[in-house]
C-alpha cells in the first residue's frame, strides 16, 4: 500500500517536472504548479489519502509525498527563474546604435516678454513687493485724472491715447493699478503692477501695444536715495552685478522730483557702441517720488500727503527683454515667428 | 526747439563747448543735443611757430619751413609768400582732413620731403581768402588745436524740454536755464554780464514802466487811433499793443532769415519775420494786424458770440463756440483767434504801412481748446499751451517795435498800451529745510540750498524762521508752486549723480510671486509641456477677422465688441473677443515661412462690452468712477495645433495631429485647474468649428459657456490662408480656475490586493463614451464599501462583428478596499448590477 502511494507520488513528481519544464510562461507555470500543489491538486489529493493507511505506514508515505512536494517546488522555482531571466534579457540580437536620438516629442517655448515679465516679478517679490493687476480698458479718471493729469494737461500729449468712449481709454500705463490699489489697501505699501498698455504709436521703435511694470512704495519716510538704491539693486539682479545706474532729472506729472534712469550699456559695458549711440548708457526706467497730488486724489486719510511719502517707477518689459536677450527689432516680439520663439525655453 | 549757439551766446556767456553745454543741460533735466554742426573739422590742425623759412633749392615759388608745434619741429614745404620766420601759423599735420575732404599726407615737393601743410583761411573753411597762409597773433600759444582759438562756424543745438518746462522754449528761456545749471552769467543788451539778481527780460522791461493798468485805452493817433478794450480778462489777463507807422514791407535782413531758418521757421517778410523772431527770442507770441483793415477804430479781446465765424490766414473758415473761443474783434467782427491764428481780413499785405501790434498773455486753456477744435497748429499755440510768462508781453512788444524800426523803418505812433488790470503775482512757496533730507535722502548744507534756489531765480522772502524759508518763484517758472517743486529744483541743480544708493530696510514679509487670481505660470508651464510655444499678439483685431470666422453680425462676439474710437487702421479697430483669429494668422504666417508643424498658445485678455455700457461706471459716485472694470475682461488661453503629431524622427512615424492630440492639451489644463460644474457637449457649436470634431464646455446650472475645442472649418481655414488642418481650443481661465488654491490632501493607501474586472458593451453612437463611463462609475461605486477605485475605457472597436452605427467600448473596473481583501462574490455582484443597468438602456448591449 505504502509502496503504491510512494510510486504514484514519484510519478506525479516526474509528470509535474516535465509539465513545468515545458511551460511557455510564468502564468502557465503557475497553472501547472497549482494543478499539483493547489487546494485540489494531485499531490494534495494524495496527502488526503494518508489517513486511509495503516498507522505504521503513514509516516513513510508522508515523507515520500513531502519529498515530491519539495521536488515540485524546487523545479517550479528553477523554471520560474529561468523564464524570468529569459524575459528580462530579451532584446535585439545585435548591439543597437546608441547614437540615434530618442523618441521625439514637441517642446513648448517661452515668449521672451513672459520670461522678462516673470523674472522682474521674481526680483521684486524677493524684495517683498506684492504683485497687483488691473483692467486694460480703464476710466479716464483712473488713468489720468487721479495721476495729476487733468483734462488738457500738456503731459497727456506725451502719451497718445486710444479712446474707447467718452471717459474710457485703453490704459497708457499701468499706474491706474496703483490708484486702484491705494483705494483699497493701506500703507505701508510695496507693490508692482505688470501689464499690457497701449499708446497710439506705430513705428520702428514703438508698437501700439506693449508691456510695462510699474512699482509703488508708500510709507512714512521712504526717500529718493532709497529709490535709487532699489532700482540699482533691481538692475544688477536683472542685467548683471556689474551694472551701473545713473539718474537724470526728468518730468512726469505723477512724480516730483522725477528721474530718467539709465544703466551702463549691457552690450559694450559702458565703452560706447551702436546700441547706446556711443554714450555708454541706456535709458531703461522712469521714476520719482510720488507727487503729493496723487495722494490727495486718492482722498483717503491713510494717504494724507503730509503723513506719507513714497516712490514710484516704471519700465518697459519689451525693452528690457530686448536688451537682455539681444533682440534687435521690437516688431519680432509680436510677429510670433516660431524661429524666434524656439530660441527661448 | 533748435537754437543757434551764436544767438544763445548773446544772452548768456557760453564758457564751454557745444558738447559740454548739451551735457550740462541734459544732466540737469533738459535733454539737449548738437543738431547741426557748422564747425569745420580741424582735428590734427594745431598752432605752430615757424622756426625757419628758406627758399626751396629747386623751385622759386616754394619755401621750406620748419614749424614747431611745442613738441616737434617739422619740415613743411609751402607755396605761399606771406610768411616769415617767427610767425605763428595753423599747421595741418599728417592725418588731418581739411574742409572739402582734403587729406594731409607725407609727400615730397621737388625732392624735399614735407610733413604737413600751412593753412590759409580758405583751406580751413573760414573764408574765401586763399592768397596767403593764415598768420595768427604773436601771443598765440603753441601746439593747441586751432578749434580752441578760432571761431569755426555756428552750431545749432536742439532741446527737448519736458512738458512742464515751456519756459525753456525761447532763446531767453534757454539762456536762463543754462545760467541756472552752470552758474555762467546772463548777458545784458550790450553784452555785459549781469548780476545774479538781474535778468535780460527785466532789463528790457524797465524801459517803460509807465503803462496804465486799466481795462481799456487808446493807442495811435489821428486816423490811426484805436480804442482797445479788454473784455475777457479770464482768458487774457494782459494785452499790450501799439501802432507803428511808415512800415515798408520787404524781405527781412539775411541775418534774421538765417536765424529763423536755423530754428526751422520760414522767412516771409520783415513784419512776419520780426514777430516770429521776437517770439523765438523771448517766448511771447505776437501778432501784427494791418491797421487800415481794422474797422471802427476799435479792437477788443472777448469771448466769441453766438453764431460768429472766423476766416483764418490759412483760408479756413471756422464756426465759433460762444463763450469758449477767445477772439480779437473789431467793429466788423472777428479779426483773429486769440493766440491761435490771425484772420484773413486783417492780414498784413505788401501795401500795408501802418500796423497794429499785439503782444498778449493768453491763458493756455482757451488757446488749446480753440486750436484743437479748429484743428489749427501754428508757431504760437503750442508754446502758449505749455504756458507763457505773464511779465513778457511788454518786453516783447518793445523788442518788436525796436526790430521793426531797424528792418522796416517803422516808427511808434503815440505810446504803447499795456492793459494788465490785475497783475499776476506768483504765490510764495515755503521750504522746510528738514524736507530736503527727509524726501531726497541726501544731506545738502543749508547755504548751498539757498544758493541753488537763487541761481534759478527764486526770490528769498522774509521767512518764518531758520527751519522754514519762503521763496517767490520768478514769473516764468509757473511750474513751481509747492514745496516739492522747490525740492526738485534743489535735487536737480545739486546733481542727481550725488544721490546716494540706499537699500531700504523694511520689515520682512513673505509675498506670493504672482498676482491674485488664476495661476498663470502653471497654465503656461502646462502648455509648454504639451509642446505649445507662447505667442503674443496685439489686442487689436479688424472686425473682418470675426466675419472670416463665419460669425454672424448678431453673434455676441461681434455685437458686444469693444470698439476703439481712434484706431490705427493698420492694426484694427476692435479689442479681441477671442484669441483665435490672431493665432490663425500667425499659423498662416509661419506656414508661409516654411514651418510645417506648429503648436502655439496665447494667454491674454479677451474683451467684451458690459450689457449696461460705460455711462454708469464713468459717471460713478462722488466725482469718481465706479471701481468695476469698464469693459468685461477675461483672462483667456487658446491654442492651435497643426502638422505632425510628433517631431520627424528616425522611427519614421509621421501621423498628423488629430482631435485627440487637441484633447490631450485641453486635459492638461483640465487636470491643472480641476474645474467643476462644466461638461463638454456637442450642441450649439460655434460656426468656425467642424461639427464632426468639436465640443463646447458648457456650464451646468447658470454658469455660462467657458470654452470650446475642435477642428477648424475648411472655409475658415481658407479665409485665413491656411492650407492644412488646424485643431484649436479656447478656455476662459477666470471662469475655470479654482477660486482659491487647493492644497493636496492625502488619502491613506490600501495594503490589500486589487481586483480588476473587464466588461465590453456594444453601444450605439447616440450614447457618448463619457456618459457610459460616468454611469458605469456611478453604479460600480455602490458595490463593496469604499472599494471602487475607478473605471477607464481601454478599447474602442468599430467594424466587423459590430452593427453599423454602433461601436464596442471596453471598460476596466478596479476595486480595492482599504481594510480587507475583497471577496470575488461581492465584486461579481456589483459587476452584474453594472451589466443589467447599462444593458437595460436602449442601444447598449453586452458584447459577447
Amino acid at each position: 500500500m505504502t509502496d503504491a502511494l510512494t510510486a504514484r507520488s514519484r510519478d506525479l513528481a516526474q509528470a509535474a517536472t516535465d509539465a513545468m519544464r515545458g511551460a511557455s510562461g510564468e502564468a502557465a507555470l503557475a497553472q501547472v504548479k497549482s494543478q499539483y500543489l493547489g487546494r485540489s491538486g494531485s499531490v494534495t489529493m494524495l496527502l488526503k489519502e494518508i489517513p486511509t493507511l495503516a498507522p505504521d505506514e503513514r509516516r513513510s508515505a508522508g515523507t515520500s509525498i513531502n519529498e515530491t512536494k519539495k521536488q515540485i517546488e524546487a523545479v517550479f522555482a528553477e523554471c520560474r527563474d529561468a523564464l524570468r531571466g529569459a524575459a528580462l534579457s530579451q532584446g535585439s540580437a545585435d548591439p543597437i546604435d546608441v547614437t540615434l536620438s530618442g523618441r521625439a516629442s514637441w517642446q513648448g517655448h517661452r515668449h521672451p516678454v513672459t520670461l522678462a515679465w516673470n523674472s522682474i516679478c521674481d526680483i521684486f517679490s524677493s524684495m517683498g513687493y506684492d504683485i497687483r493687476e488691473g483692467p486694460e480698458v480703464e476710466t479716464d479718471w483712473h488713468c489720468f485724472e487721479a495721476l495729476n493729469m487733468p483734462q488738457g494737461h500738456p503731459a497727456r500729449e506725451m502719451q497718445d491715447t486710444f479712446y474707447v468712449s467718452d471717459g474710457v481709454v485703453l490704459r497708457t500705463h499701468t499706474s491706474p493699478v496703483q490708484v486702484r490699489t491705494m483705494l483699497h489697501e493701506d500703507p505701508p505699501m510695496r507693490m508692482i503692477c505688470p501689464g499690457v498698455v497701449y499708446r497710439r504709436d506705430n513705428d520702428l521703435t514703438h508698437t501700439p501695444m506693449f508691456h510695462q511694470v510699474e512699482g509703488l512704495v508708500v510709507d512714512r519716510n521712504t526717500t529718493m536715495a532709497e529709490l535709487k538704491g532699489t532700482l540699482a539693486e533691481f538692475c544688477r539682479a536683472f542685467f548683471g552685478s556689474d551694472t551701473r545706474v545713473r539718474f537724470r532729472p526728468s518730468y512726469f506729472p505723477f512724480t516730483e522730483p522725477s528721474a530718467e534712469v539709465d544703466i551702463s550699456c549691457v552690450f559694450c559695458r559702458g565703452d560706447g557702441c551702436r546700441v547706446c549711440q556711443s554714450t555708454g548708457w541706456l535709458e531703461v526706467l522712469g521714476a520719482g517720488m510720488v507727487d503729493p497730488e496723487v495722494f490727495a486724489a486718492i482722498g483717503r486719510p491713510e494717504y494724507d500727503p503730509e503723513l506719507v511719502q513714497g516712490f514710484a517707477f516704471g519700465m518697459g518689459i519689451d525693452r528690457l527683454a530686448m536688451l537682455r536677450y539681444r533682440i534687435d527689432d521690437l516688431r519680432l516680439l509680436f510677429e510670433n515667428d516660431i524661429r524666434m520663439l524656439e530660441q527661448f525655453s | 526747439m533748435r537754437v543757434p549757439l551764436s544767438w544763445l551766446g548773446e544772452m548768456v556767456e557760453l564758457k564751454g563747448s557745444p558738447e559740454l553745454i548739451c551735457d550740462q543741460l541734459t544732466a540737469s533735466g533738459l535733454e539737449a543735443e548738437v543738431a547741426e554742426d557748422g564747425r569745420a573739422d580741424w582735428s590734427h590742425v594745431v598752432t605752430a611757430q615757424l622756426r625757419s623759412v628758406e627758399r626751396h633749392p629747386d623751385a622759386d615759388k616754394l619755401t621750406v619751413t620748419r614749424p614747431f608745434d611745442g613738441e616737434t619741429e617739422w619740415n613743411v614745404v609751402c607755396g605761399a609768400t606771406n610768411h616769415n620766420e617767427g610767425d605763428i601759423v595753423a599747421l595741418a599735420r599728417v592725418g588731418a582732413v581739411l574742409p572739402g575732404g582734403f587729406k594731409i599726407k607725407k609727400g615730397k615737393f621737388r625732392g624735399v620731403p614735407s610733413e604737413g601743410m600751412l593753412c590759409s583761411e580758405a583751406e580751413l573753411g573760414l573764408s574765401e581768402e586763399a592768397a596767403g597762409i593764415l598768420i595768427l597773433p604773436p601771443d598765440t600759444p603753441l601746439g593747441v588745436p586751432v578749434g580752441d582759438i578760432l571761431d569755426s562756424g555756428d552750431v545749432v543745438i536742439e532741446i527737448f524740454p519736458t512738458a512742464n518746462r515751456g519756459d525753456c522754449l525761447s532763446v531767453l528761456g534757454l539762456a536762463r536755464e543754462l545760467a541756472a545749471v552752470t552758474g555762467w552769467p546772463l548777458l545784458g543788451r550790450s553784452g555785459e554780464p549781469l548780476d545774479e539778481s538781474e535778468d535780460p527780460a527785466a532789463q528790457t522791461l524797465s524801459l517803460a514802466r509807465a503803462l496804465p493798468a486799466v481795462r481799456a485805452g487808446h493807442v495811435g493817433s489821428g486816423d490811426h487811433k484805436v480804442r482797445v478794450e479788454q473784455d475777457a480778462a479770464d482768458g487774457c489777463p494782459r494785452y499790450a499793443c501799439a501802432v507803428v507807422l511808415g512800415v515798408e514791407i520787404k524781405p527781412s535782413p539775411p541775418w534774421m532769415q538765417e536765424r529763423l531758418e536755423a530754428m526751422g521757421v520760414r522767412a516771409i517778410n520783415n513784419v512776419v519775420d520780426c514777430t516770429n523772431y521776437v517770439m523765438l527770442e523771448l517766448g511771447n507770441p505776437l501778432h501784427a494786424f494791418d491797421r487800415s483793415s481794422l474797422q471802427g477804430g476799435v479792437v477788443s479781446v472777448r469771448w466769441a458770440a453766438d453764431g460768429e465765424r472766423a476766416k483764418t490766414l490759412d483760408g479756413g473758415e471756422h464756426p465759433l463756440v460762444a463763450g469758449s473761443d477767445l477772439v480779437i474783434a473789431d467793429a466788423g467782427g472777428v479779426v483773429a483767434l486769440a493766440g491761435v491764428m490771425g484772420g484773413e481780413n486783417s492780414e498784413v499785405s505788401d501795401e500795408t504801412t501802418v500796423l497794429f501790434l499785439e503782444s498778449a498773455h493768453f491763458l493756455p486753456a482757451p488757446v488749446r481748446r480753440t486750436a484743437h477744435r479748429c484743428k489749427l497748429t501754428t508757431e504760437s499755440s503750442p508754446p502758449i499751451a505749455r504756458g507763457v510768462d505773464p511779465e513778457l508781453p511788454r518786453a516783447a512788444l518793445l523788442r518788436l517795435i525796436e526790430l521793426l524800426g531797424s528792418t522796416a523803418g517803422a516808427t511808434l505812433d503815440g505810446d504803447p498800451l499795456d492793459l494788465y488790470p490785475e497783475s499776476v503775482t506768483r504765490p510764495s512757496v515755503p521750504l522746510r529745510l528738514s524736507r530736503v533730507n527727509g524726501l531726497l535722502g541726501m544731506d545738502i548744507p543749508d547755504d548751498e540750498v539757498a544758493g541753488l534756489l537763487q541761481r534759478c531765480g527764486m526770490e528769498r522772502l522774509e521767512g518764518d524762521g531758520p527751519a522754514r524759508w519762503m521763496f517767490r518763484p520768478p514769473s516764468y517758472r509757473f511750474d513751481i508752486e509747492r514745496e516739492v517743486d522747490l525740492l526738485e529744483e534743489i535735487a536737480r541743480l545739486h546733481g542727481y549723480d550725488k544721490l546716494p544708493e540706499v537699500v531700504p530696510a523694511r520689515p520682512l514679509r513673505a509675498v506670493p510671486r504672482q498676482a491674485p487670481g488664476p495661476d498663470l505660470r502653471a497654465v503656461r508651464a502646462a502648455m509648454r509641456s504639451e509642446g505649445l510655444s507662447e505667442a503674443i499678439h496685439f489686442s487689436f483685431i479688424d472686425p473682418s477677422w470675426l466675419a472670416d470666422l463665419g460669425l454672424a453680425e448678431d453673434h455676441p462676439w461681434r455685437r458686444q465688441a469693444v470698439t476703439v474710437e481712434n484706431p490705427l487702421s493698420e492694426v484694427g479697430g476692435i479689442l479681441r473677443p477671442t484669441l483665435l483669429p490672431s493665432l490663425l494668422r500667425s499659423a498662416a504666417r509661419n506656414r508661409s515661412m516654411g514651418a510645417s508643424d506648429l503648436r502655439l498658445f496665447e494667454l491674454r485678455t479677451t474683451f467684451s462690452m458690459r450689457d449696461e455700457g460705460f455711462e454708469e461706471i464713468v459717471a460713478g459716485r462722488d466725482g469718481r468712477p465706479l471701481a468695476r472694470t469698464p469693459a468685461r475682461e477675461r483672462r483667456t488661453v487658446a491654442g492651435v495645433l497643426l502638422g505632425r503629431r510628433a517631431p520627424p524622427s528616425w522611427t519614421g512615424d509621421e501621423q498628423a495631429v488629430d482631435f485627440f492630440d487637441l484633447r490631450t492639451c485641453v486635459e492638461a489644463l483640465e487636470r491643472l485647474l480641476a474645474w467643476q460644474g462644466y461638461e463638454w457637449r456637442r450642441q450649439e457649436l460655434p460656426p468656425f468649428l467642424d461639427p464632426r470634431e468639436a465640443a463646447v464646455l458648457e456650464g451646468r446650472g447658470r454658469q455660462p459657456r467657458a470654452g470650446w475645442m475642435g477642428r477648424i472649418q475648411a472655409g475658415v481655414l481658407q479665409a485665413f490662408d491656411l492650407d492644412t488642418v488646424v485643431y484649436a481650443f479656447e478656455l476662459d481661465l477666470d471662469a475655470l480656475a479654482p477660486k482659491r488654491t487647493k492644497v493636496a490632501s492625502y488619502t491613506p493607501i490600501s495594503r490589500y490586493p486589487m481586483v480588476e474586472r473587464d466588461m465590453a458593451f456594444v453601444v450605439t453612437d447616440d450614447h457618448s463614451a463619457s456618459s457610459l463611463l460616468e454611469q458605469a462609475g456611478r453604479i460600480a461605486k455602490k458595490g463593496p464599501k469604499d472599494a471602487f477605485q475607478g473605471v477607464a475605457i481601454f478599447d474602442v472597436y468599430r467594424g466587423k462583428g459590430i452593427a453599423e452605427g454602433a461601436r464596442s467600448i471596453a471598460l476596466r473596473f478596479r476595486f480595492r478596499a482599504p481594510d480587507r481583501t475583497l471577496e470575488d462574490k461581492a465584486v461579481d455582484s456589483v459587476m452584474a448590477q453594472v451589466e443589467s443597468k447599462l444593458c437595460g438602456q436602449e442601444g447598449i448591449t453586452l458584447r459577447s
